[in-house]
């Protein structure tokens, strides 16, 4: 999800692009005054922006962005089971006072690692892998010490790990921590659901409902949660990521619903309506923000409804040829609403 | 750096609490109760990537129902009403598998060859359960399993083999402790050392060690020492 600044600077060099295309085919000629104002306004405006942070200001640079975001994940990945399996591989061997300080000092360690490496490096790639790491530290060392001490585990754990990398999040405007921090302190609040039902925390994760009050409520977060500008597409995609998984599951397993008292079979006909109703309404809504990434996920989960419902109404009716058929007619006919939509739009631009 | 700071402050002060918890439960333990340990129950230690631990091996089958998993028992669990009168029954295809509750177990060892602890009483909140030095206290889960039932034994042990022709085999309804919270209990690098020394070579129950298993008063459970 490009940030508020990379928007800017693409705008920018867009602009110049097409202004080349324009005078090359005769359609404008600026004067060199008005042309040189725009360019040194252009220029000083790239320069802020690049000083600001990590903007891409070529297709080039923005390629190598993305290839140092999938080493910042790889490399959060491979230090965080480093850290882990080293843990556990000299756990035994060792006193309780060097016990503690190998759980203890490394997330410690990370979150000074952090502050330094965001002072000293502007991108925010390395201060983003320190500070994530430095959150999963935190969840080996509250998971060891709980082993340690024979405690049982807890759903605290999600929220301190959650709110440790918010924390690092907000306060380095880092993204992969803030998804740690969402994932964290939303699976704290989805467990919550288990307290009513009188179950074990750990249970609560087999409760839907509660998921979807989480995904609406992560959804609509940029609205009412100050942040950076390019935390609220991490927000919305993550939330209506979890409302999409949520309905999809709990419409085919109505076990999975909170009111499992009630017939499975009644649950899951009301959440087939309520599915369609909230999918359709998740599109449009992102539509209507143009919100790319939200109408993607809202789309991909609609398109797997429809697939579902397909295969809950002709699966046992009709041949198997025919079934792929109607699935591929279907298809197609989804196709051209999507594109007179989108010639709709373009019409109305 | 302020972020930093309250960061850090968060570390220190999760991991504060948690060692603060834990030293005042353990500077005066509730009870403490022996019980043999076999070279079985061992997990980790040495060059093993598994923390060492001690596990806590609950028999499959009880051979008498725990108390505390009777109507009234199952209803203070939070089971409902339907589930309950269900129990001992075969299900069927309206019958919704409930999820597990949350239970305090009290376990003791029986005095068998395997020396596996057996669950004697399950209840909703631990002041429900009396502290006594021969018995054990921890967390668990309580569900509902089918249970295979067919004609029980003779008094000798034996089955009636003319029975079991006689009387299809069905699985009933049946609670059961499902899970213990912690399933184990870690031991320190001397314990688990010590254990190791003293079972090596062993299988299975042939040998035999004992530990002492301390209940706090909060809940707490640990292993005291090992002989």
């Amino acid at each position: 999800m490009p940030s508020a600044d990379q928007q800017r600077a693409s705008a920018i060099i867009a602009f110049r692009e097409e202004l080349a295309r324009l005078e090359a085919a005769g359609v404008i000629a600026l004067d060199l005054a008005t042309r040189d104002r725009i360019r040194a306004h252009h220029d000083a405006a790239l320069a802020r922006l690049a000083a600001a942070g990590d903007v891409d200001l070529s297709a080039a640079a923005a390629r190598l962005s993305t290839g140092m975001r999938v080493a910042t994940l790889l490399g959060t990945i491979a230090l965080s089971a480093a850290y882990g399996l080293f843990v556990s591989s000299h756990w035994g061997a060792l006193a309780l006072v060097p016990q503690l300080a190998l759980v203890t000092l490394p997330s410690l360690l990370l979150i000074a690692l952090t502050h330094v490496a965001a002072a000293r490096e502007r991108s925010g790639y390395v201060a983003s892998l320190l500070a994530t790491v430095a959150a999963i530290a935190f969840a080996i060392n509250l998971g060891t010490l709980a082993q340690l001490f024979n405690l049982p585990d807890s759903r605290t754990a999600l929220l301190a790990v959650g709110a440790l990398a918010m924390l690092l999040a907000y306060g380095y405007g880092l993204t992969l921590p803030l998804v740690v921090g969402i994932g964290g302190i939303g699976g704290w609040l989805w467990t919550l659901g288990a307290i009513p039902l009188h179950l074990w925390w750990r249970d609560g994760f087999g409760v839907i409902e509660p998921l979807l009050l989480v995904g609406l409520v992560t959804l609509t977060a940029p609205a009412w949660l100050p942040g950076p500008a390019k935390f609220a597409g991490w927000y919305r995609g993550l939330g209506a990521t979890a409302l999409v998984v949520g309905l999809l599951a709990v419409e085919n397993y109505g076990r999975l619903s909170a009111f499992t008292t009630v017939n499975p079979h009644a649950i899951e006909i009301a959440y087939k309506l309520i599915g369609a109703v909230v999918l359709t309404a998740l599109v449009v809504w992102g539509i209507r923000r143009d919100d790319r990434l939200v109408v993607q996920i809202g789309s991909a989960g609609a398109v797997l409804y429809l697939f579902m419902r397909l295969v809950d109404w002709f699966w046992d009716l009709v041949p198997r040829w025919l079934f792929f058929l109607l699935v591929g007619a279907f298809a197609l006919a989804v196709l051209l609403t999507l594109r007179r939509l989108r010639r709709v739009q373009v019409e109305a631009r | 750096m302020k972020w930093a700071i309250v960061a850090l402050a968060l570390v220190v002060v999760a991991n504060g609490v948690a060692l603060l918890s834990v030293r005042r439960e353990r500077a005066a333990p509730a009870t403490l109760a022996t019980i043999d340990v076999c070279a079985g129950d061992l997990i980790g230690g040495s060059a093993s990537d598994e923390p060492p631990a001690l596990r806590l091996v609950v028999a499959p089958e009880s051979l008498s129902m725990p108390a505390g998993l009777d109507a009234p028992g199952l209803r203070a669990l939070g089971f409902t009403e339907s589930v309950i009168a269900a129990v001992g029954w075969t299900p069927d295809s309206t019958f919704r598998w409930p999820r597990p509750r949350p239970a305090w177990v009290r376990l003791r060892q029986r005095r068998d060859s395997l020396a596996q602890l057996a669950v004697v009483e399950v209840a909703p909140r631990r002041a429900l359960l009396t502290p006594d030095s021969a018995s054990i206290v921890v967390r668990g889960l309580v569900g509902m399993r089918s249970r295979w039932s067919g004609p029980a034994p003779t008094p000798t042990g034996d089955h009636d083999h003319a029975a079991l022709s006689r009387v299809a085999a069905r699985g009933v309804i049946d609670p059961t402790v499902v899970e213990l919270i912690p399933a184990q209990l870690h031991l320190d690098r001397l314990q688990i050392a010590t254990l190791r020394a003293a079972l090596a070579g062993t299988v299975g129950c042939a040998q035999k060690r004992q530990a002492v298993i301390a209940n706090g008063a909060n809940g707490g459970i640990w292993v005291e020492a090992v002989r």
